[in-house]
């Protein structure tokens, strides 16, 4: 039997192993600072001056998504949202935004994917100032998950004016992003973005990229659109689906639709400008439609294509929510790489296949 | 974190082979206890260095508080022949944490500032060295009432600075719990009426939406 001393000598080095043999434990500090107060619900998108709720993005010269986005409010503020691929649900209690494939999700195919934006935290406007968000790819029992954490900070008039992110894909590589937004007389006119990219076996990577934007204060009022030119939304880099904008998420849109968008600085490949040529209102005033130019210039073959393009809003239509009437039904792809993808390594990717396509 | 884990451990080896010490050889040669059993009362003061972590799936974020504990303590003997008493009392403690980013044009800061009522309810076992010193190691919990809790953003952008301030607590502030039930462990050392001493108490319940607080703390006080 073990007499005290004995005895002590045994429970002593017992809580020192299990004290000690512990991981370190360094303390921590992300880039993206979780702040803000909590969010239990979404706000009325009218708080985020919109005062014309959208129900529809249209470009009636895709005959492959002529419905870029459509929404379904409820009490005023967003419930459910669909870009195409994916179906956004707008949950209380506390906010959350979950997005899912559509068409595999009605399949029995082995193939999903989903994000949760969660852990969603608001300034006293109701904008988000930090959240998480959980990407996951399951491929017949293999899981893919990517993992984002994003800081906002928005002036006393409600505009967005910096993001900060950090981004973990499936294989471990890393970014990191900064996008600066310099607003004027309630009209975003510049954006700076600037991110580093840490792949797995890569040199670190930094990318710089602005977009500048130009108006008329007494030309083309915006009463509450973020499209203006395609399906991604202004000023809010590539961190967020638009959907977010259009739920009163990320702040004001600019007070007037811009007269032109120029990338000025980019990966010293492809430029993408636009033109406003013309912008119709409803008697309401709400916007009927923008009618543009766009011009994308790409440096390696020393050319450029042109295009006309014609975003068109809807603001009555009353979509059922399994989206059966607007659901396109192309052959699904699954991704080539897995991963969702956001910053900009994605815009990268994104110019990289419009390359090649 | 890892370091406070030693210095534990080390008080743990400190108390365990003291225990010797407070037995004595009477005139027989026979070990007899020497312990005194008087209890006591008095004010602990606290330098607090505690850690709330984050458990989330996206981010796995700590941070650092600084803070000072200032309170009053009782104990209450067991028997009058049993070195061991119970503890409690009360004191007002006070954490702040700040962290601030710079890089290029844009500067961030995010600070929080925490006020509360801290209750102990230990266990301690006295242990004589020689006249006058004593090693008291101790365990069991604590109770936090959080009064004020605040969460201070300040951003400058360029030419635009933007800030503001907020109660942490409740579901119209950032969704912190004011209570706080918890589990500590630690020692003092008593040179006759003063003491220093460490410890460490962790959370068992969470303050905020997945993130708990561990506090390592060195103490000192004068019994009265």
């Amino acid at each position: 039997m073990l007499t005290y001393s004995q005895f002590s000598i045994v429970l002593v080095c017992l809580v020192s192993f299990c004290l000690t043999a512990c991981s370190n434990e360094e303390e921590v500090c992300s880039e993206t600072i979780s702040y803000g107060k909590h969010a239990s619900s979404l706000q009325p998108v009218s708080k985020a001056g919109i005062k014309f709720p959208v129900t529809s993005v249209n470009n009636p010269y895709s005959s492959y998504q002529p419905i870029l986005h459509a929404f379904v409010y409820e009490n005023g503020c967003m419930k459910k949202a669909y870009n195409g691929d994916e179906e956004f649900e707008f949950l209380s209690d506390p906010l959350t935004v979950k997005a899912s494939d559509i068409y595999y999700k009605n399949t029995t195919s082995e193939y999903s994917e989903y994000t949760e934006i969660k852990n969603i935290k608001v300034n006293k406007d109701g904008f988000i100032t930090s959240c998480e968000a959980i990407y996951t790819e399951e491929d017949e029992g293999e899981i893919y998950s990517e993992k984002l954490s994003v800081m906002l900070t928005y002036d006393d008039e409600g505009h967005l004016i910096l993001s900060k992110y950090h981004y973990t894909w499936y294989d471990g590589s890393t970014e990191t992003g900064t996008t600066v937004n310099t607003w004027e007389n309630g009209n975003l006119i510049k954006v700076s973005a600037k991110s580093v990219l840490i792949e797995e076996g890569e040199e670190e990577r930094e990318f710089l990229y602005e977009e500048e934007y130009t108006y008329d204060e007494n030309l083309y009022p915006n009463p509450g659109i973020w499209n203006f030119y395609n399906e991604e939304g202004i000023g809010i880099g590539d961190v967020f689906p638009v959907e977010m904008c259009y739920a009163g998420l990320v702040g004001k849109t600019t007070k007037n639709i811009p007269l032109t968008y120029k990338e000025s600085q980019y990966f010293d490949d492809a430029y993408y400008n636009y033109t406003t040529n013309s912008v119709s209102y409803n008697d309401d005033g709400s916007v009927q439609a923008i009618n543009s130019s766009a011009v994308y210039n790409y440096n390696y073959s020393n050319s450029s294509y042109r295009q006309n393009i014609r975003i068109t809003f809807g603001y009555d239509e009353q979509w059922d929510e399994n989206w059966a009437s607007i659901r396109t039904t192309p052959t699904p792809t699954k991704r080539s790489i897995p991963g969702r993808f956001i910053g900009l390594r994605k815009k990268l990717l994104d110019r990289e296949n419009n390359k090649i396509n | 974190m890892k370091f406070t884990r030693i210095f534990v451990t080390f008080i743990c080896f400190i108390s365990i082979s003291l225990a010797h010490a407070q037995y004595a050889n009477d005139r027989m040669g026979r070990r007899v206890r020497t312990s005194s059993t008087a209890p006591w009362k008095g004010l602990r003061l606290s330098y607090d260095r505690s850690i709330l972590k984050y458990s989330s799936e996206a981010d796995d974020l700590k941070q650092g508080f600084n803070g000072l504990s200032a309170g009053y303590v009782q104990s209450f003997g067991f028997g009058s022949h049993l070195p061991l008493f119970f503890e409690t009392g009360a004191g007002l403690s006070f954490s702040h944490h700040s962290f601030e980013t710079s890089n290029d044009e844009v500067k961030s800061k995010v600070s929080h500032n925490l006020l509360g009522l801290y209750i102990p309810a230990n266990i301690v076992y006295q242990i004589d060295i020689t006249n006058g010193v004593s090693l008291k190691p101790y365990t069991g919990i604590y109770l936090r009432l959080g009064i004020i809790g605040k969460e201070k953003y300040e951003f400058e952008i360029g030419d635009i600075s933007v800030s503001d301030s907020y109660s942490v607590y409740g579901e119209d502030g950032c969704d912190w719990r004011r209570f706080q039930i918890g589990w500590q462990v630690g020692a003092t050392l008593d040179f006759g009426t003063f003491n220093i001493g460490v410890g460490y108490g962790l959370d068992l319940n969470k303050i905020a939406p997945e993130a708990r607080f561990g506090t390592f703390s060195v103490i000192t006080g004068i019994n009265f």
